[in-house]
This record gives C-alpha cells, structure tokens and sequence, in this order.
C-alpha cells in the first residue's frame, strides 16, 4: 500500500514538474512578447507610424441589455460622443423585467417604427422597434423577447446596415478613440474578420466624454487583484496568441467582426454561455475547413472600460459562467484538438487553453490533495516544498508586475507610489491566494449548471463615473 | 538536482525581469526629460538660424552640417518635429524659407531612413507630409526615396509615403505609385488610397486625365478604387462612366462602381441604361437591380416609379429595401402607394411603412429644431 502511494506520488510530481515548466514558459513568453509588443506600439506612436485619422469605415455597435435602466442611458450618451463619423447604434433589450426601453426611448427621443428585420440568423421575435433622427447618428432600440444574450445579439445582427459590427456589453464604457483604433487592423489587412479590443478595469477610474479624467488604481482589493490578473493573463497572452493567429476568445464586452462571415458560421450559439469565446473558435473553425485566407487580430490600443466584480460572490458567479462557456465552446469544438489543418491554433491555443484553463483547476486542486496525502505519508520535504512555493510565487508575481508596469508606461498612465507598492504585495496574494480560490470556484462550476443555461448571469456593479 | 537547477533559472528569469523593470521605469522618465530638453534646444538653434536667414537670406553652412548629424538620429527627428511644430506657429513664413533652404540635407537623409526599420522608415514621409517638403523643382530623388517605400511591408510606411506623394501636387507621380501599388502582392485598402487621393494638392483635372490615361493597364480592384475616387471628387466623367457600364466585357464590381457614380453625379443619357439594370434578370447578379434600384433616386420620372413600384414585390431583401428608400426620396407619400401598402404583400406593405415612418420621425426633428431656434 505504501509503496504504491509512493509511486503514485513521484509520478504525481513528475507530472507537476512538467505542468508547472509548460505554464511557466507561457507565462514568461507572453509576458515577454506582450511587453515588447506594447513598447513596440508606444513607439510606432511617437513616430507616426499610424494611418490618418480621417478614414472611416462604417460600424455598427450592438448593445445587448437585459435589465441595465440604471447604466444604459450613460452608456449610449457615451457612444453617441466617440469620435468616429461613420456608425450606428443598436441597443437590443433582450425582454427585460425593468424600464430599460422606456427610460431609453424617453432619454433619446425615440419613436416606434414598423421597421422589417431581415432574419439572416436565427433569433427571438422582436416586439417593438425605436428608432430617432434626433441624434448624430442612427440610433435603434429592438425591444424583443428574452433569449438571452447571444439571441440579442444576433438580433443586433440582423437589424445592422453596416459590414462590420462591434459587440460590447451594456454596462462597459468606450474610450473616445476605441473606434477607430479597433478598425484599424481592418484597414491594414483585408483577411481580417475578427479583431479584438482590450478590456481595461474601470473600478475607481474617472472618465469624461470617453477620455480618462483621472486613473487610479481600485480602491477594492479585489478589484486591485484582478487588474493584475487582467493584465498577466489576458493582456499578454493575447497578444501571444496574435503572434500566430490563435486567439480563442475575443471578450464580450468589446470585439468588431466581419458582419458576413459571423452570419455564414450562423452567428452566435444562444445555447452556449461563452458565446463570445464560442464564435471565434467558430470563425477558426470555418474559415479553416473552408480553405478561407483568414485573421482574427487583438488592437491593444483599442480601449473598453468595465467594471469588475467587487465582491468576492461576485467574482465566483463570474469566473463559474466564464469556466462553463470555455468548457461548452471547447467541448462543442473539440474537432479542433490536435487538428492538424488547424496548424497552431490547434497545437498551442487550444491546448493551452484545454490544459491551463479548462482542467487547470481541477489539475491545481488535485495537486493540493496529493500534498496532502504526501504529508500525511511523510513523503515530503515540507521546507523544500515551501521555497519551490515561494519561488515560484514570486516568479508569477515579477512577472506579473512586468506586465502590470509595461501596461501603465506605454500607455501613458501613471499610478501613485502606494499603488505601485500595492501592486507589488497585492500580485504575490493574488497568485498565492485568489488564484486557488478561484480554481476551487471554477471546479465547482459545473453543479447547477442545466439550470443556469439562459440567464444573464448579473453580477452587482456600481453606476460607472462618466461625469 | 534537476528542480535545485530549474529554481535557479526561475530565480535568474525574476532577476532579469526586475532588471528590466527598473531599467525600463528610469529610462522612460529620462526619455520624456530629454526628448523636452532637446526640442526646447532645437528650437533655439533654428530660432538663431531664423534670425539670421532673414538677415542675410541664407542658412551656414555648419548649421546644414550641424543639421544633418543631428537629424540622423530619430530621436533628433522627434525634437526637430517638436521645435518646428512652435516655429511654424511663431515665425510661419521664415520657417518655410528655412525648410527649402533645408532641401540638401532632406534628400542625404532620406536615403538613410530608408533603410531603416519600418518605424523609422515610416517617421520620415511622416514629417515630409507634414511640413509639405515636396514641391520644389529638385524634389526629384526624394520623391524616387518615397516610392521606393512603396514596397515596404509595413502599412504605415507605405501609406505616410503616399500621404507626402499627394502633397507634391505631381500628378504622374502619384500615377507611377499607383502602379508600383497595384503591381505589389501587399494588401492596401482601397478606401485609403480613395480617400488618400482626394488630399491630392495638385491641380485635379490633371490627376483625373492622368488616371483615365493609365486606366486601362490598372488591374479591376485599382479601377474600381480610381472610380470610387471620381465618385467623391468630381462629376465630370460621367460619358466616361457610361461608357465603361455599357461595356458588357468589364467586371461586375467595376459596373457595380459605375451605378454609383451615376447616382451621385445624376446624367440623362444613362436614364434608359440604368431603368434596364433595375430590372432584375435570371442571368445578372442581384446587385445590379439593388444598386440601380437605388441610383434611381437620382432620376425621376414616371418609368423610374413603375420600376421602383415592381421591385417592391421582388423577393430579394436588399432589391426591396433599395426601392423604397428611393421612392421615398422621390418625395411619394402613403396616398401614391397605398395600392402597395394595402395590398397582400406583407414585406412590400412593411417596408413602405417604415420608410413613412422615418420621414415622419425626420419631420418632427426639423420642426422640434426650428421650435428650439425660435
């Protein structure tokens, strides 16, 4: 019994060698190349090395709302000021209890119309369409019935006029110039059909007509910890990813795709929570299968402002409707692992993200337990496990800060000495804590999960400071 | 043994990076420090040599040498960009002479960025853009440096160098790029080099029969952008235009660029062309109705209505939709077509009513504007 524990746990630890060198390497190579690649757009700035701020290609933004009264008035006031000529509108309340359409019919002046929706995808009839000419740019609210998220969506789909459109959630803010730079990468490269914007935490931060007034840091410590998190593991790697065309996930709360190639792959699967994740393994997926010259971009200059959960419930109904989305988009796609006409998206982006996302927590929690037994069989060298703890802590958490601080100099933001030291202690918690909180709630994900299929998944969230 | 090494590398890696944060933390503030100092420099320098340009109307010798070792440097650049940013504001006609007198040293520098990386490279066209550096009668190898850039793989310097191609005024210059563009596999969006043209500074006439002169050896996509180009430029072509849309062995894009021309520059003798592409046929694309259904906006008259009237019924949702944002332009109201709205076609009757109900909605805009202004 005692021998076969033993085997059990050397080959236990061989595993965990080889699953911690794999990670570490990711996370120095992407944290590596994403600071680089961001030092590399500072510097194409200060020298010029963008294209003229003139030239315009027509977006539309989808808004999808479900319950928002309190945030959407102030999120379409912040729309209509961006600056960018040529777009439209296109709030889609997805059967809300609340006044959401009343209070924004109201705000904006806006009238019912007997406007026909050409049903390119398949979507929840809509039960009232506002449109008015009172604004500088077309604006329409489709009040239809719940089908949650992605079915509004699609409905936004349908309803657009123009060849692109952006997706991003009711309660998020754009900064003045996201627009043009998400196009951007549009203009630079015709096989682009998706392109990713970058989610920046609002939590704390003073905007003013799209512009930061005022960035600090969160006063949250929560909060804190996830921009950290945001910065590490969203940020660099994906710009990783973007190296060679692997990103997997273009966030929710901010993305421009190709109207006609989202709608040829049937536009977003209202059976999925991850629905944002779900498309763009959808788009490798067709545009590979299809012989399809394709790329799905990540605009680091592309600015969206939301705000995190601050409350530690919160995070976990978050971070468990993140965890099934991925496991439902991976599971539904599962065609793409190891696929070898998927080239690297398939060897690297989808790996990774089955092995260090998917079965991460369950591999992290595991590794708690075997500890455990190894203790309590007196097979561990507990001051060694200690310091290879605490190494690699602070390997995660220089790294970390490395990402942290190339975010805030290129992108010209400052932040207060007590942040920077905050910062410092707050990314070694974050590892050492919040992370193994985090893959418990992710494990744990799956309980109730028939039940929660169609919700909204709402999380308390605090009115943005728009001024 | 083999983890004691592994936590070595970890402990060397987060060395480095520490390193490398500090480094990057003081240099960027030094950056900014010294960039600042060395514009407000710049500017003194210059200023002197202003002073002395209007005295004895030319710049030393040792200030052009001075000059082109500074500028060598792209951070020099970047300074040197500063200082004539205030300058032109300050001293604006002074500072023009300066640039010419500034000639020699542009064109030893221009081959040199040139070969630099595709930042650099892309900085260069960037300031001859922006303080209009071309112009002059021996302007000659810097616009060769300029289209040379033309083949660079980056966008951004391939596009500053069009940029400060269009500011030369030179119309077969910018014919020669547009070949050496359209001959090149790089992807360049047609919108750019669209809307690119119309900073054209140079006389238009001549950049339009310039590029009627070449039209035929531009591949379908470079024709199709030149007529684009035409659309948001000028209404003289429109004999042209119609030539090329009755030319049944051209591409349907380039036919498709046509109709759209057609529609915004309005020209009697396409009438008959345009009422037959809005008849939709088994054996033309679908586009032709949609889009002519749409030009005819542009065209009223009795044939137009019956037209329009008979795509309102046809199955395809974009020949529809064409067809009655046309009628409604055409000033028609509920009453001329209340035989459609009334009648049992559901999407024909749906989309009139939407079209009413927008003109309604513009109604009651202009009068809450004129309500506000009294």
């Amino acid at each position: 019994m005692y021998d076969g524990i033993k085997l059990f746990l050397t080959i236990v630890g061989y595993f965990f060698i080889a699953y911690l060198i794999g990670y570490s390497t990711f996370l120095f190579l992407s944290v590596i190349v994403g600071s680089l690649d961001l030092y590399k757009r500072n510097r194409q700035e200060k020298f010029k090395s963008i294209l003229p701020t003139d030239y315009y290609l027509p977006i539309s933004i989808i808004v999808p709302a479900h319950n928002e009264e309190i945030t959407v008035v102030d999120t379409v006031r912040s729309l209509l000021a961006l600056d960018y000529r040529s777009y439209e509108i296109i709030v889609v309340d997805d059967g809300s209890s609340d006044a959401t359409s009343e209070v924004l019919a109201e705000a904006f002046d806006m009238h019912v119309v007997h406007r026909p929706i050409r049903r390119r995808i398949e979507c929840r009839r809509e039960e009232r369409v506002y449109e008015t000419s009172a604004q500088k740019v077309p604006l329409t609210l489709i009040r239809k019935e719940n089908g949650g998220k992605a079915d509004a969506l699609n409905m936004g789909i349908n309803a657009s006029t123009f060849p692109y459109f952006i997706c991003m959630d009711a309660d998020s803010v754009l900064q003045y110039n996201s627009l043009r730079r998400i196009a951007q990468p549009v203009l630079e490269d015709g096989k682009v059909v998706a392109v990713g914007g970058i989610v920046r935490i609002s939590n704390d931060v003073e905007l003013e007509n799209g512009r930061v007034k005022r960035y600090r840091l969160p006063r949250s410590i929560l909060a804190f910890m996830q921009v950290l998190e945001y910065d590490r593991s969203f940020l660099a790697s994906r710009i990783l990813f973007d190296r060679f065309n692997g990103s997997l996930i273009i966030s929710g709360a901010f993305g421009l795709f190709k109207k006609d190639t989202v709608i040829a792959v049937g536009g977003y699967d209202n059976k999925t929570m991850g629905e944002d994740m779900e498309l763009v393994v959808k788009l490798h997926e067709y545009c590979t299968i299809n012989g399809i010259d394709y790329a799905i971009r990540y605009a680091t200059d592309a600015i969206c402002w939301t705000q995190v959960p601050e409350r530690l419930r919160d995070l976990c109904k978050q971070r468990k409707r993140w965890h099934l989305g991925l496991f439902q988009s991976m599971y539904k796609h599962r065609i793409m692992f190891c696929n070898y006409r998927l080239g690297a998206v398939s060897y690297v982006s989808y790996l990774y993200f089955l092995i260090y996302e998917l079965l991460s927590p369950f591999i992290e929690v595991f590794g708690v337990f075997t500890m455990v037994l190894a203790w309590w069989c007196d097979l561990i060298n507990v001051p060694f496990m200690l310091l290879f703890f605490l190494i690699y802590a602070v390997f995660g958490g220089v790294l970390t800060l490395t990402a942290f601080f190339s975010r805030i100099y290129t992108a010209d933001l400052s932040v207060s000495f007590r942040d920077g030291v905050k910062a410092v202690c707050l990314c070694l918690f974050e590892l050492g804590l919040l992370r193994f909180i985090l893959a418990w709630v992710r494990c744990t994900a799956f309980v109730g999960y028939k039940k929660k299929k169609l919700n909204w998944g709402r999380i308390e969230r605090r009115k943005i400071d728009l001024k | 043994m083999f983890v004691q090494i592994l936590i070595y590398v970890y402990l060397g890696i987060c060395a480095g990076m520490i390193l490398f944060n500090i480094a990057t933390a003081l240099l960027s503030r030094r950056r900014e420090h010294r960039s600042f100092r060395d514009g407000i420099r710049l500017e003194l320098t210059v200023s002197r040599e202003l002073d002395r340009l209007a005295e004895t109307g030319a710049v030393s010798e040792r200030h052009l040498r001075f000059m082109e070792r500074r500028l060598r440097r792209v951070n020099g650049m970047a300074a040197f960009d500063a200082a004539l940013e205030r300058l032109c504001v300050r001293r604006p006609e002074l500072t023009r002479s300066y640039l010419t007198a500034l000639n020699g040293v542009t064109i030893t520098l221009a081959e040199d960025y040139c070969r630099r990386d595709e930042i650099e490279a892309a900085y260069f066209p960037y300031i001859i853009k922006k303080y209009q550096l071309l112009g002059g009668a021996d302007d000659a190898p810097l616009k060769e440096v300029l289209l040379k850039l033309l083949n660079e793989p980056s966008i951004y310097c391939r596009e500053n160098a069009m940029q400060a191609l269009y500011t030369s005024g030179d119309a077969q210059i910018i014919v020669r790029a547009l070949r050496i563009i359209d001959a090149s596999s790089l992807y360049y969006n047609t919108k750019l080099l669209a809307d690119g043209l119309l900073n054209f500074n140079g006389d238009k006439m001549q950049l339009a029969e310039a590029l009627w002169a070449a039209f035929e050896d531009f591949k379908v996509w470079m024709q199709v952008m030149i007529l684009n180009y035409f659309r948001f430029s000028s209404g003289a072509h429109c004999e042209r235009v119609l030539a090329l849309l009755n030319d049944g062995a051209r591409d349907d894009e380039l036919h498709f660029s046509c109709l759209r021309y057609l529609g915004r520059y309005p020209y009697p003798p396409a009438y008959a062309d345009l009422l037959r592409y809005a008849t939709p046929s088994e054996n033309a694309r679908w586009e032709y109705a949609a889009i002519a259904s749409s030009v005819l906006a542009s065209y009223p008259g009795a044939e137009t209505a019956a037209v329009l009237k008979r795509n309102l019924y046809h199955p395809n949702w974009y020949i529809r939709f064409n067809a009655s944002q046309s009628l409604e332009r055409l000033g028609f109201g509920y009453r001329d077509l209340i035989d459609v709205i009334e009648g049992n076609d559901r999407y024909a009757s749906e989309i009139l009513r939407y079209r009413f109900d927008m003109r309604a909605l513009e109604e009651k805009g202009k009068e809450a504007a004129v309500c506000m202004t009294a």
